[in-house]
């Protein structure tokens, strides 16, 4: 009785906007409350946030995501892929998408590309001759986009909570990534060249000045991944050198954010992280007690008793995070839901890394998707447009997203290719 | 009187606020060049501090947990206002007016729960980095829930007098 009723009032205070960490952390006090365990607990557990490299990893790479946000950093990438590709037919589109996906993937899914290059985008897109409806539903479908490839932000935070190594989940989302990307990509030349819009000379001389100003965006990348993947540095040194490097460019070099803009992007960095990592620590908790009951075999045994294929467990599997991720944000739905799905999943031998791929690419989708796609909510202030008219704009993307979800969820060799 | 007690008030919570904010910056800025500096040892000259990583940690910690204060502060912790935006806006201002007082209520506890916490650790009396006792490095715990369970008390308060608490100032 006093479960129940505590539960009922739990839900209700986080429908009713309560913050997710309150909530989860009364839980946490209150089931170690009811059997008997002093609830310093609760702290001790959260304490544990302390014995966890990769959040310095967090920390630092959500810094340089908002010191290059704030720089030309988008402008420019959009300037040099128009450059590129902006010669073929659906070629702005294709723009679109990679300088989205490049974005988000160093800014971390924040609804900072819809904000920093959406503006840009979609005066372009019109101007060429793209459909409305598809330059909004690409734009804000496209927010999201960058999930799987590194150093995105919730990839770390899946490593954190799975305990898998993230230099190999970075690599098991290369392939996924691109295949995702591919297959928008082929989506909007083909409106591009169904819709016959219009296309820009091409100018060698542009191109070469572009790329000089770009160059030091270019070269990042390789700033991220040499160290790492060369065995010179850990995953937390690897953000350490990249937050120097952006903020050396972005400083000295290219001269486009002040100094005196640091203390309101450290504010945003630290507000952003610290409302993450609290839930972290919180879940960390409840999690314990959660093991420490065995409910996470509990449920196993049951789903077990009821699903017996690993192919139908897929099917569920996928239906339950697409609801998860229509009701909360990325970061935490990985922290709440991953724990006890992990154990779930493993008892149907399914990798660990090719779950992690499976976890984002659904909730990116959920980015997209009614009550609350966050998406949705920050393209209708970005573009002034009706959240409802963007969820319609945006069907067309999401059965897309839909399709490549399928075969990423069944066809394991896709994450595990380049593991092996 | 009451007009200046209110502005005395004010002004504290003012200097406070700039002080957290400063505090941040200068915190932030010291550990990327900690970090910085452990990388170049290791690389460069093969030494480091052995305590380097704990402090790293640590620090991230406290960075985490006065971000979330600040958080606190702006109204932008992770929530799902899903029924706020359904509701006529009568019935959810009273629903942002309870979960001001429901999570003033949890920090109250959560800062209770750490302050013996860290009680039992000063009694351990175990050292971290640099000889640091661990229980002042986690002070910060009964620190900033005791923020967060003022500032929701605040919200709750003005709520009171018929100021949003819970929405986007």
């Amino acid at each position: 009785m006093k479960t129940a009723l505590f539960t009922l009032l739990a839900i209700l205070m986080a429908f009713s906007g309560a913050p997710l960490f309150v909530v989860i952390s009364a839980a946490a006090l209150f089931c170690f409350y009811l059997i008997g365990v002093d609830i310093s607990i609760v702290v001790i557990e959260m304490y544990r946030l302390a014995a966890n490299p990769l959040l310095i990893a967090l920390l630092f790479f959500a810094f340089a995501g908002y010191v290059l946000a704030e720089s030309g950093a988008g402008q420019r990438l959009v300037k040099l892929s128009t450059a590129i590709f902006g010669c073929v037919r659906g070629g702005l589109a294709v723009v679109a998408l990679l300088s989205c996906a490049f974005f988000t993937a160093l800014t971390g899914a924040s609804g900072i590309t819809i904000v920093a290059l959406g503006g840009l985008l979609l005066p372009a897109l019109l101007k060429e001759r793209y459909p409305e409806n598809f330059s909004l539903g690409l734009l804000t479908s496209s927010g999201s986009l960058g999930l799987l490839f590194p150093p995105s932000l919730p990839m770390i935070i899946y490593g954190v909570v799975a305990g898998v190594s993230i230099p190999k989940l970075f690599l098991a989302g290369l392939i996924p990534g691109i295949f995702l990307l591919a297959l928008l990509v082929g989506y909007s030349v083909y409106r591009g060249v169904r819709g016959e819009c219009r296309i820009i000379t091409f100018d060698r001389q542009e191109l070469l000045q572009t790329s000089r100003e770009t160059i030091w965006e270019i070269l990042l990348p390789v700033v991220v991944f040499g160290g790492i993947y060369s065995g010179f540095l850990a995953v937390s040194e690897a953000a350490v050198v990249t937050l120097v490097y952006v903020l050396v460019v972005a400083l000295a070099i290219n001269r486009d954010v002040k100094l005196h803009q640091m203390p309101s992007t450290i504010g945003k960095t630290v507000i952003m992280v610290g409302s993450i990592i609290i839930i972290l620590g919180a879940s960390l908790a409840l999690n314990s007690f959660l093991i420490d009951q065995q409910i996470p075999n509990r449920v196993l045994l049951w789903i077990q008793s009821h699903v017996h294929s690993k192919f139908f467990f897929l099917i569920i599997l996928n239906v339950f995070l697409l609801l998860v991720g229509c009701i909360l944000d990325v970061y935490s739905a990985l922290v709440i839901v991953a724990p006890l799905v992990i154990p779930v999943a493993q008892g149907y031998d399914l990798n660990l890394l090719h779950l992690g791929i499976i976890f984002l690419t659904n909730l990116q989708i959920g980015y997209s998707t009614p009550p609350i796609g966050m998406n949705l909510f920050i393209a209708s202030l970005r573009f002034d447009k009706s959240i409802i008219r963007l969820g319609v704009a945006s069907l067309p993307f999401l059965g897309i997203l839909l399709v490549a979800l399928l075969v990423i969820t069944y066809v394991p060799a896709l994450s595990l290719l380049l593991v092996r | 009187m009451a007009v200046f007690i209110s502005r005395y008030v004010k002004g504290i919570i003012q200097f406070f606020e700039k002080l957290e904010k400063w505090l941040l910056v200068i915190l932030l800025g010291a550990l990327v060049g900690f970090a910085l500096l452990q990388i170049i040892l290791r690389n460069f000259f093969s030494t480091g501090l052995v305590w380097g990583d704990d402090l790293l940690r640590h620090g991230v910690l406290w960075i985490s947990i006065l971000g979330a204060s600040r958080a606190t502060l702006e109204k932008k912790h992770i929530r799902i206002d899903l029924l706020p935006k359904v509701l006529p806006a009568r019935m959810s201002f009273i629903a942002d007016f309870l979960c001001c007082f429901l999570s003033f209520l949890v920090c109250v506890v959560l800062f209770w729960a750490s302050w013996n916490f860290v009680q039992g650790e000063r009694l351990a009396g175990h050292t971290a980095f640099a000889s640091i006792p661990y229980w002042w490095v986690e002070l910060i715990f009964p620190i900033g829930f005791a923020i967060m369970a003022l500032r929701f008390g605040f919200s709750f308060v003005s709520g009171l007098v018929g100021k949003p608490g819970m929405m986007e100032r």
